[in-house]
Formats: C-alpha cells, sequence, structure tokens
C-alpha cells in the first residue's frame, strides 16, 4: 500500500521527491505515515481536508480487497 | 529497449505471459513479447524450468489522443493495479470532457457507501490532471450508468419531496449532500409553481430546503 500512497502524493505535490511513506504493519491495521515538504501539505490536505478524505477512502477501497484496515496519517 | 518493470518471469511461457497480462491489465493475446532466458532440464532439453520475458501490449494502431487522456489512462491503471482491484476502462474525450466508465469484477468496491470511491478517484484526478489546464473540462467517472440511475433517483426525490411540501404547506429538509447532487435537486424543481428550494449549512456539504412558495 505503500506504492499507492507514494504514487497519489507524487501526483498531487509540487515536490514529489520530497514525498516520503513508511508503512507500519500491525495485526490488524496497517499504519502509513505520509511526510511531504512544508509547502505541500496543503496539496496532500486540500480546502476542508477533502483531498485527504479522497485519498483515505482510496485506501479504505484498496483494504476491502485485502480485508485489512489501513490508515493514513499525514505527519507535519 | 526493456526495463525491469517489462520483465516477467515463470516456470512456463504461458504463465510469465499471464503475469505479464496481469500487470498490464490486458489480456495475454494483446501483448507483444519476447524471450529472454530460458532454462531447461531433462532429455535433450525439452522440459523449460523457467523463462524470462519482456513483455509490453501491442501498440495501438495510431494513438493520436492527446497526451493528457494517454497520461490520464496510464496513471488510473496504475492506481487500480495498486488498489488490486479487476476493472476495465473506457475513456471517451471531447474538446470540453472526459468520461471514464470502470468496470469488472471489483465495481463493487468503487460503488460502496453510495459510490465514495468513484468520486474520490474523480476528485483526484480532476484535481491531478484537469485543475491546472487552461481550458477547463469536465471529468467524469461512470460504472456501467451508475450516476444516471443515482441522479434518477434524485430528480424523483426532489419531486416527490415538493409534493409532499405543497400539501403539507410546511418546509422540507433533504439528507446532506454535495453540491454536483445539490445541484440536481435545485434544477429539478427551478420550474416548479408551488415551492422554492434553498441550500442550508456551511462547507461542501449542505442539505436543501425545500419550501412553500406561498405562505
Amino acid at each position: 500500500m505503500k506504492e499507492l500512497i507514494e504514487l497519489i502524493a507524487k501526483a498531487l505535490v509540487d515536490n514529489p521527491d520530497k514525498v516520503a511513506v513508511t508503512q507500519i504493519d500491525g495485526e490488524q491495521t496497517t499504519v502509513l505515515e505520509l511526510r511531504v515538504a512544508q509547502e505541500d501539505l496543503g496539496k496532500v490536505i486540500g480546502k476542508q481536508g477533502r483531498t485527504a478524505r479522497s485519498i483515505r477512502t482510496i485506501l479504505g477501497a484498496a483494504g476491502m480487497k485485502l480485508r485489512k484496515r489501513f490508515v493514513l496519517e499525514i505527519l507535519e | 529497449m526493456t526495463d525491469n518493470q517489462s520483465q516477467f518471469e515463470a516456470k512456463t511461457l504461458r504463465e510469465a505471459l499471464k503475469k505479464a497480462a496481469e500487470y498490464y491489465q490486458t489480456l495475454p493475446s494483446s501483448l507483444d513479447y519476447q524471450i529472454l532466458e530460458q532454462e531447461s532440464r531433462g532429455l535433450w532439453g525439452r522440459r523449460v524450468t523457467r523463462v524470462k520475458i519482456a513483455a509490453h501490449p501491442k501498440l495501438q494502431p495510431a494513438d493520436r489522443r492527446e497526451p493528457l487522456i494517454r497520461e490520464l489512462e496510464r496513471f488510473l491503471r496504475q492506481l487500480l493495479r495498486l488498489m488490486r482491484l479487476e476493472l476495465n476502462m473506457d475513456i471517451k474525450a471531447t474538446d470540453r470532457r472526459i468520461d471514464i466508465n470502470l468496470y469488472g469484477r471489483d465495481r463493487y468496491i468503487l460503488l460502496d457507501r453510495k459510490g465514495a470511491c468513484l468520486d474520490s478517484l474523480q476528485f483526484l484526478l480532476y484535481r491531478m490532471f484537469l485543475q491546472n489546464q487552461k481550458e477547463k473540462k469536465i471529468l467524469r467517472l461512470d460504472s456501467e450508468g451508475y450516476r444516471s440511475s443515482c441522479e434518477e433517483e434524485l430528480r424523483s426525490l426532489a419531486l416527490k419531496s415538493a409534493a409532499l411540501v405543497e400539501e403539507s404547506r410546511k418546509p422540507y429538509t433533504l439528507e446532506p449532500m454535495n453540491p454536483y447532487e445539490r445541484r440536481l435537486i435545485h434544477l429539478a424543481l427551478k420550474d416548479h409553481k408551488e415551492v422554492t428550494t434553498r441550500s442550508e449549512g456551511e462547507g461542501f456539504i449542505k442539505r436543501v430546503t425545500i419550501l412553500p412558495t406561498r405562505g
């Protein structure tokens, strides 16, 4: 799932080389931590968090297929 | 010219082609391939034990579509692959709009929770590919007529609710909706003589209230 978040984040930001995703696998839940350049933070969050919500929905849909729960954390 | 991404390895040629077809989300018959390495065992080396091929989808004759559309399609294919969704797509593009139809086995995942995933994909693709373009285009993702049937439902909801308001003479508030859905409600009742409509609330998701025109 790390690659999925990387693909989406890189397409949204101005500094794709500053995109970093860490995947922390848990028994039931996998946490994905997304870091982007400070000035790109708004691009992955969006107005009223709409972009972040869309990314989380997509992650949830991908999880449905794998029967796993994924959580996206956007780190500042 | 081959890179690592277009190389596939398996025990038999058929399996290698199947892998390649899965990767490109196409059929083995739509691939061009070349055998790179082959290991065999047995008498006269007849039994192939490992085969490595380079494969890519056959070039479609004269893909004269806009680079933007090609890029969008490539991106979406890659996204669906990483989501492990088995879906096919048709893209129709004109100067003013791009229509993408997604269909196949995992369609139900897109449509789960009132098409949440379909909406999210549509929103993200618009932001990535169209928001900064000079000429504004509409991007619409659909799955086998799902949206048109939703539109039909919203229109009939609008008319039924209007009839209710007309009879009771009391305002009636609908469920929270996104701008696109609200627009459909407003449009459906635009010429209705007995009621008017108004959006209430803050932000992206608001509710439409239907009010009687006269006391």
